[in-house]
Parts: C-alpha cells; sequence; structure tokens
C-alpha cells in the first residue's frame, strides 16, 4: 500500500469519528473582560501618577519664581551699603 | 471592551454593499446579516454579541482545532486562544470572506503555533498491530488517533499540509488561504510531506 492509499483510507474513517462538544463562551468572554480592564487600570495608575508627578513639579516651579530675584538687585544692595 | 466606533464605516459599506446586491442582484456579501450585526455590536463594546458569535461558530471551530489537538483539556484551550485572538483583531475583520473563514484562518495559526510550541514532543506510536490494519478494521477513534500519532511524528508544516489536505479535504488553493503560502509551496510542502510520511510508514514496516 502507499503512502498516499494509506493516507486517503485513514484520513476518510478518521473523519467518521466524532469531535467533543465543547461550549467556550463563559471562559472567552471571561478572558476578554479579564484582559481589557487591566489595561484600562494600567492607562489610569499611569495617568494618575503623571498628573501627581506634573503636580509637584508645579508647586516647586511657583515657589522657585516667586523666590526669583533680579540678579542686579542683590549687587546694588552691597553697592548702596558701601556708599552708605 | 469597546474597540471604538472608527470602524463603523466600514460596516456602513458592508451593509450598502449588501443594499446594492439586493438591488442588482449579482454580488452578495459573504458575510451573513446576522454575523454582520453581532461583529458591529461587538465592537461598539457589547460583550453578548461577541458571546453570541462565539456561541455559533464554537462547534466547528472545536472540531477543527481537534485536529490540531486530541487532548479534550488542550483543544479547549485553543478554541479559546481562536476566539480571544479574533476579538482582539476583530476591528482588521473586513469582510471579505464569510466569517467563519476568518476564524479558520486564525484557527489555522493558533493550531500550527501550538504544534511548533511543542514540536519537540513528538508522539510515538507504539502499536505496530494497530498500525498495520486496514483502516475499514479500524473503529473512526482508532483511525483518528493512529493519524494523529503517525502525523506527529512530522515536521509541523508536513503535518499541517497533510492535515488540511487529507483529514479536512481541502483543495490547495483553500490550504493556500489558510496558510498564506502561495499554491505552488502547498504542492511542493504537500509532496516533501508524503515523501516524508513514506518513510515514517517504511520504518514502521507498513508499506
Amino acid at each position: 500500500m502507499n503512502e498516499e492509499k494509506w493516507l486517503s483510507q485513514m484520513a476518510a474513517r478518521a473523519r467518521e469519528a466524532s469531535a467533543p462538544r465543547i461550549d467556550v463562551t463563559e471562559a472567552v468572554l471571561a478572558r476578554i473582560h479579564e484582559s481589557v480592564p487591566e489595561s484600562y487600570d494600567a492607562m489610569a495608575i499611569m495617568a494618575g501618577s503623571s498628573m501627581a508627578a506634573a503636580c509637584i513639579v508645579l508647586i516647586y516651579a511657583i515657589q522657585a519664581w516667586s523666590a526669583l530675584n533680579d540678579p542686579f538687585s542683590t549687587m546694588l544692595a552691597s553697592m548702596s551699603m558701601v556708599l552708605q | 471592551m469597546a474597540h471604538g466606533s472608527s470602524f463603523q464605516g466600514r460596516f456602513q459599506s458592508s451593509n450598502h454593499q449588501q443594499r446594492q446586491s439586493g438591488e442588482q442582484n449579482a454580488h452578495v456579501s459573504p458575510v451573513s446579516l446576522d454575523d454582520l450585526r453581532e461583529i458591529k455590536a461587538s465592537l461598539e463594546g457589547d460583550g453578548d454579541a461577541y458571546g453570541r458569535l462565539v456561541r455559533r461558530y464554537q462547534g466547528e471551530i472545536g472540531r477543527y482545532m481537534w485536529r490540531f489537538s486530541r487532548d479534550r483539556a488542550v483543544c479547549e484551550e485553543l478554541v479559546q486562544d481562536v476566539f480571544v485572538e479574533a476579538y482582539v483583531s476583530l476591528h482588521s475583520f473586513r469582510g471579505r470572506s464569510p466569517f467563519g473563514h476568518w476564524l479558520r484562518r486564525i484557527a489555522t495559526r493558533v493550531g500550527y503555533r501550538y504544534w511548533k510550541s511543542r514540536a519537540d514532543a513528538a508522539e510515538h506510536v507504539d502499536c505496530v498491530a494497530t498500525l498495520a490494519a486496514p483502516a475499514s478494521q479500524l473503529k473512526p477513534d482508532e483511525a483518528a488517533e493512529l493519524l494523529h500519532a503517525m502525523l506527529a511524528q512530522l515536521s509541523p508544516r508536513d503535518r499541517l499540509v497533510l492535515t488540511l489536505m487529507y483529514l479536512e479535504e481541502m483543495p490547495v488553493a483553500k490550504v493556500a488561504e489558510l496558510t498564506g503560502w502561495t499554491r505552488t509551496m502547498v504542492k511542493v510542502q504537500a509532496f516533501r510531506a508524503k515523501a516524508r510520511l513514506k518513510k515514517l510508514l517504511k520504518k514502521e514496516h507498513l508499506s
């Protein structure tokens, strides 16, 4: 018997076998629900931490801006002290 | 779960195509209206709609994946992988072929990947008596088991082409469509696979 004939006959017989009935609907939906909210959560965490970091930087920036002096004012202050 | 509504246009055009086909009676969209409705709803985030699609096609995909693994648990896992992968790529479904065909393409990829991942763990056929028996004397399950074990000793590519051509009785064009190979490549692969199977059968004293 050649391989072609063996394969054809065996495949024909194998096709008569029935596959088990399966129901994966719930499992598929659970896997989809599981994966999607995770990515949303990760994005929300990233967005929240970025916002917190931006707020901290902003506070320091405002403080630094308000504490900023004119470089000439310190020079003039020392000069006026000498002149007096 | 929503993919967004940016794909609405495509589906509208599919519906438009169907309307046109109704008017002209010349071209029928390959995607059924029921499938189209569920796909559109799924893309808009309706999980129940996707559940209905899974319920509709799980029998067909389950039978197909049974060719890739005869372990029920593994088969179930593979069917799940197919539907999860299909959900993730649903936005890329163009509706040029029936939804079932598109699912089969994904299923072929999933099954082939599974075979490749366990290529080293080839099953060994140890029942020469069963091997020697003519197919007609075997029970369908025995024949399926035997063929599965014999093909498992080939490379995943050889196994895939023989499974699709002989077990699934697909023509070369269909195999090419599912695998993404050219028709010539399918023919060459099938020829080589049969040559390797012949060697294997000789080794088992069957031919």
